[in-house]
């Protein structure tokens, strides 16, 4: 290779500007996301409708999928007044529960000492079961909403701490290397190298946290309480109302999906460049 | 060109050593290197891979401390702690972060220097275009070419307001094309801001191509010292 004779550098020719990726596999459209979980939902209920009618299932062992929606029609209002309780129990628990978790992990990333004081303590709080804790949590607060809002905390918690942790100790060395050439400073590394690329972690320990609150609020209201989905459904299982019972069970669920996709959202609109990253690296 | 004191010792290395100490041996990565960048000059320092150039490069922007020996920035003696924050430092990948559009992204020296937002972006928006970045401002580093990101990041290096710039293997991670168009840039860009600069490479090519002066690293056997040194005019001294 003949080493180029430097010439005036404005003469120097224009740089090959390589476009940015080109939008390569087509994204589903509104129809392809829809479709899918529809058709397959409308499978398995059509199933179990089939079953319980071909089988002459006894509608107090299995009712049919037509009637359990007959029946969440029927008592709407009963499963809103409850289902408005059960939800406010997920939501603060599960604020308390994530915000004490992510301010932890930041602790415990940000100071050594912390970490080895307190990490054994972070692993039992999780060996405790909350099924022996409950009930002394009602003793301390009665049949009010403080027990089940502590439960959910409780469990929301840990995988919030422990993905959130992850999070920040995966953040790449070399840009906090980098950072510190820039001369920042510990805690503004922290906050504008390590928190955010912690984000994705942090929504993933929410997600696991939103999925889990759930079985704690219902928990919560079992061990004690006058209202909620949970109570209802014991109380409909003590009638042996199991249709009804069925119907409970479906709000829940309903709930359950939407304020998991709920999370998934507010993580869209809070991390947009992680989902664009990940959608340019599946197009190369 | 503004008379600038051509030849003033900018960075200099005096018996530069670095010794990493592992169970049960260790590693002499660098061991009494001198090594000088005038103001101004464009100095590459060329190696195989293992021959301790990352290491020096850390050892210059202050990131780790000598074991042994001296290093001066314009003529004071500088421990890390001092050099850190005062040499720019690019290293072989961007380190975008992907959060941050490419303009903020530029603008993170400044920021951390305490110029307001509003001033930090103006200047950085009046050297988009000669870095090739118009029309990326609001873009975020993913939906950038890899030749894009790199101008970008020294672009960020740039604007940090360093006299002093290392460059770690700044295209290494690039087609031979997109490479030597980076590196024709990279003249031009130098020229006319007149920074100080060190680069790494493995290319000699690149090195003859870009230096005034290039540095020669060579690993000795693990445990003699390591003979390092020869220098060999570059291109010369530009005029």
């Amino acid at each position: 290779m003949t080493v180029p004779a430097r010439t005036d550098p404005r003469a120097a020719p224009p740089l090959a500007d390589e476009p940015p990726p080109a939008p390569g596999r087509r994204r589903p459209g509104l129809a392809g996301r829809v479709l899918p979980p529809l058709v397959f939902s409308l499978v398995v209920l059509g199933a179990w409708q089939a079953y319980t009618e071909l089988a002459d299932i006894s509608p107090l062992l299995l009712p049919s999928s037509w009637a359990v929606a007959v029946s969440v029609v029927d008592n709407a209002a009963l499963f809103a007044r409850n289902a408005v309780v059960t939800l406010q129990e997920i939501l603060l628990g599960f604020v308390l529960g994530a915000t004490a978790g992510v301010a932890l992990a930041v602790l415990l990333t940000y100071s050594r000492l912390a970490e080895r004081a307190v990490y054994p303590w972070l692993v039992a709080s999780q060996m405790v079961p909350i099924v022996a804790v409950a009930p002394i949590l009602v003793v301390w607060f009665g049949f009010t909403i403080v027990p089940k809002v502590v439960v959910v905390a409780l469990v929301c918690f840990f995988p919030v701490v422990v993905n959130t942790t992850d999070g920040l100790k995966s953040v790449d060395p070399e840009m906090v290397r980098l950072m510190r050439t820039l001369g920042m400073s510990r805690l503004r590394i922290m906050r504008s190298v390590r928190v955010p690329s912690a984000l994705p972690y942090v929504f993933s320990g929410l997600k696991v946290a939103m999925a889990l609150s759930m079985i704690g609020a219902v928990f919560g209201e079992w061990v004690g309480s006058s209202e909620g989905l949970g109570y209802l459904m014991l109380a409909l299982n003590n009638q042996l109302a199991t249709t009804e019972l069925f119907g409970a069970v479906l709000v829940l669920s309903l709930m359950g999906i939407s304020l998991f996709f709920l999370v998934g959202l507010v993580e869209r609109l809070v991390i947009p460049w992680h989902h664009e990253s990940r959608r340019a690296l599946q197009q190369q | 060109m503004p008379d600038r004191p051509e030849g003033r010792i900018r960075l200099q290395a005096r018996g530069l050593a670095k010794r990493f100490e592992f169970r049960g041996g260790g590693v002499q990565a660098l061991d009494g290197l001198d090594l000088e960048v005038a103001d101004g000059q464009f100095v590459s320092v060329i190696g195989p891979s293992g021959c301790g150039k990352s290491t020096l490069f850390n050892l210059l922007a202050g990131l780790e401390a000598p074991s042994a020996g001296t290093l001066f920035l314009d003529g004071d003696r500088c421990d890390p702690s001092r050099l850190l924050g005062r040499v720019g430092y690019m290293p072989q990948r961007d380190l975008l972060m992907p959060w941050r559009t490419i303009l903020d992204n530029t603008v993170i020296g400044l920021e951390v220097a305490g110029v307001g937002r509003a001033e930090a972006r103006r200047r950085a928006l009046e050297l988009f275009d000669a870095f090739g970045l118009t029309g990326f401002e609001r873009r975020r580093p993913g939906e950038l070419s890899g030749g894009m990101r790199q101008r970008a990041a020294l672009l960020r290096t740039f604007l940090a307001g360093r006299e002093v710039i290392l460059l770690d293997e700044p295209f290494g991670a690039l087609d031979s094309l997109t490479r030597a168009g980076m590196q024709q840039w990279l003249v031009q860009v130098w020229e006319e801001h007149r920074k100080t600069i060190l680069l790494i490479t493995h290319d000699v090519d690149e090195a003859l191509f870009l230096s005034d002066r290039v540095y020669v690293l060579t690993p000795g056997r693990a445990g003699s010292s390591w003979p390092w040194r020869s220098t060999c005019p570059g291109r010369g001294p530009m005029r």
